[in-house]
Formats: C-alpha cells, structure tokens, sequence
C-alpha cells in the first residue's frame, strides 16, 4: 500500500483520476511526488485493469500551503514494451481569485502507448485532472 | 445644527469607507494580475540556468530528466552522464503553450533530473523556478537521495527583477555514506 498521510485535509484537494483503456492491465513502475502528499485516505493505483477507472486525491504540504502546489509523476507499463508517464499537477494562481486553478497535465516517455487528458474544477475550487490510456 | 453637523460626518465617513473599498479592490486586483504595473518586460530573462557538478568520485549517469514545464534550450542539450568532477550546464527556456501564471511574461520551469553515481548511489532533484503572487520563487528541491549530499546555491535570486541575467541554480552532488 502506498497510502499516506492525512494531516492538513483542510487544504485545496486534486483529485486524480485513471482508466486503462487498453486491453492488458497496467502496473506502477514508478512514481514521484514532487509537491505534497497523496490523501484522504486514497493510495496509489498500483494495478489498473483493462477498462478500469481508479482515483486518488492529494493535498499540499503544510510547510509550503501558500503554493497550494499538488504534483505528482506516475510510470505504468502495460503489456509488453509498453510504457508511459504522466505527470499531474495543480495550484492556486492566486488567492486574489480563488478561482483561478491552474491544472497541469504532460506526458513523457511514450512507448507504444499514449494518454489523453480532461481539466475539470470541481464544487469549492477542487481542481481534478482525468487521465486515460490509450494505444 | 447640531444635526446637521452629525449628517455631515456620517457623509465623510460613506465617504472614507468608499475611499478605502477602492484602494482594497485595487490591491486585490494588482495581486490577481500580478501587480503588471510593475512589470518591465525586457528586464526579465526568461530563462533558468541549472549547473551540475559531480564531486561524487564517481561517474554519473542520468536517469531521467523530465520537464515539467518550459523545456532544456536546444544549443544546451543535456548528455547521459556527468563524469567524475566534471560540471554540466544547460538552460531552461519557457514553454510557448503554458497558460500558469505569468510575471511580467515570465512563465514557470521545472525539471527532474535523477542520477545514478556508482554503486547504490542516487540522486533525484527538482528545480522549479515560477511566478507566485508577483514574485519570482526558485524552490530547489531535494526529491530523495541515496548516498548523495546534494547541495545547491542559487544566483541572482535578490534584483531578479532589475536586471536581465538569468536566475542560476547550481547543485553540487557529493559522495556520503548515509
């Protein structure tokens, strides 16, 4: 289990959400977080069948809460020489327009596979990024 | 007359208080644009400079280097391996797709570098240099190291805005026993 710490829930929640939409299962290879700490109860998806949609949430780290920043990088193989990673972040640009959340979404090392992505802010600012494998 | 003098001041004090709304709603404002007033645009360097020196006693071999945002300037490529006491330096360039927040046109860089240097000897580390609430923050961050003692100094961080040199972050990795 790669679960986490829940202190300082109070603080902006991402809401990170996966579907294998491939036909072979994908496992995680690696993972990376740059910016805060996965949440409320949530792990990490380490397997994420074939059609499968998984979710994880995350908030920032109390010592540096004014970034609100929330960031991770994610490895999944799926089936043979296939390989991606993603990355997933979000902030609040500023906290003159609560508003305005800035969600970033990339991805790196491509092999044989792809991902698409959809931005959404969900009710109270929630920022929530939706990530799905594709050939 | 003593009411009428009583109207007066309540007038005066609509007033202040109408005043005082003003320059509130204009300081959020400039917060929320990132107070462009002060912008100059040339005096900025949209860049990043990120050195690495190896005083590991080993060879390095990069790992990974993963960009989150902006991207390493083309002339500055990045090579595979750092030798032993050997200094790597590259630049970091703006994306021109990136619609986070901006200073004065500046936009956010952020990239992983991870090495491995010899035997179980690693180092995964973050420079991420962004525009927050109309300053420019340069957050080094040490991911997870193994063996390693990474150390870094940045420069140019006071008067970034005054000049046109770029920020530099330059890491140090060190050989450790912990």
């Amino acid at each position: 289990m790669l679960s986490n710490l829940t202190y300082g829930e109070s603080l902006i929640p991402f809401t990170i959400k996966i579907t294998n939409g491939l036909p072979n299962d994908c496992i995680l290879k690696d993972h990376t977080i740059l910016y805060g700490h996965v949440s409320d109860h949530s792990t990490l998806p380490t397997i994420i069948h074939s059609n499968e949609t998984t979710n994880f949430t995350m908030r920032p780290d109390p010592d540096l809460q004014h970034f609100q920043e929330k960031s991770i990088l994610l490895t999944y193989a799926c089936g043979s020489s296939q390989e991606i990673t993603l990355y997933a972040g979000a902030n609040t640009v500023s906290f003159a327009n609560p508003e305005a959340q800035y969600i970033g979404a990339k991805t790196f090392y491509e092999q044989n596979m792809t991902a698409t992505y959809e931005k959404s802010v969900r009710l109270w600012n929630h920022p929530a990024l939706s990530w799905t494998l594709t050939n | 007359m003593e009411s009428s003098c009583a109207f007066l001041d309540i007038n005066k004090l609509i007033t202040g208080v109408n005043v005082l709304k003003k320059i509130l709603f204009a300081g959020f404002m400039c917060l929320a644009s990132n107070c462009m007033a002060f912008c100059d645009q040339n005096a900025i360097a949209d860049s990043v400079i990120v050195q690495v020196t190896n005083a590991t006693g080993s060879d390095c071999v990069l790992e990974k280097a993963i960009a989150t945002y902006g991207h390493i300037s083309e002339p500055t490529l990045l090579p595979d391996a750092i030798l032993n006491g050997q200094t790597l330096s590259f630049t970091l360039k703006p994306d021109s797709e990136q619609s986070s927040s901006t200073l004065c046109g500046y936009k956010r860089k952020a990239l992983l570098l991870a090495y491995s240097c010899g035997e179980n000897r690693s180092a995964k580390f973050l420079t991420d240099v962004w525009p927050f609430q109309g300053m420019l923050d340069v957050l080094p961050r040490n991911i997870r190291a193994e063996k390693i003692h990474l150390d870094f100094k940045i420069h140019n961080e006071s008067g970034r805005y005054k000049n046109n040199s770029p920020v530099t972050v330059q890491w140090t990795l060190f050989g450790s026993s912990l």
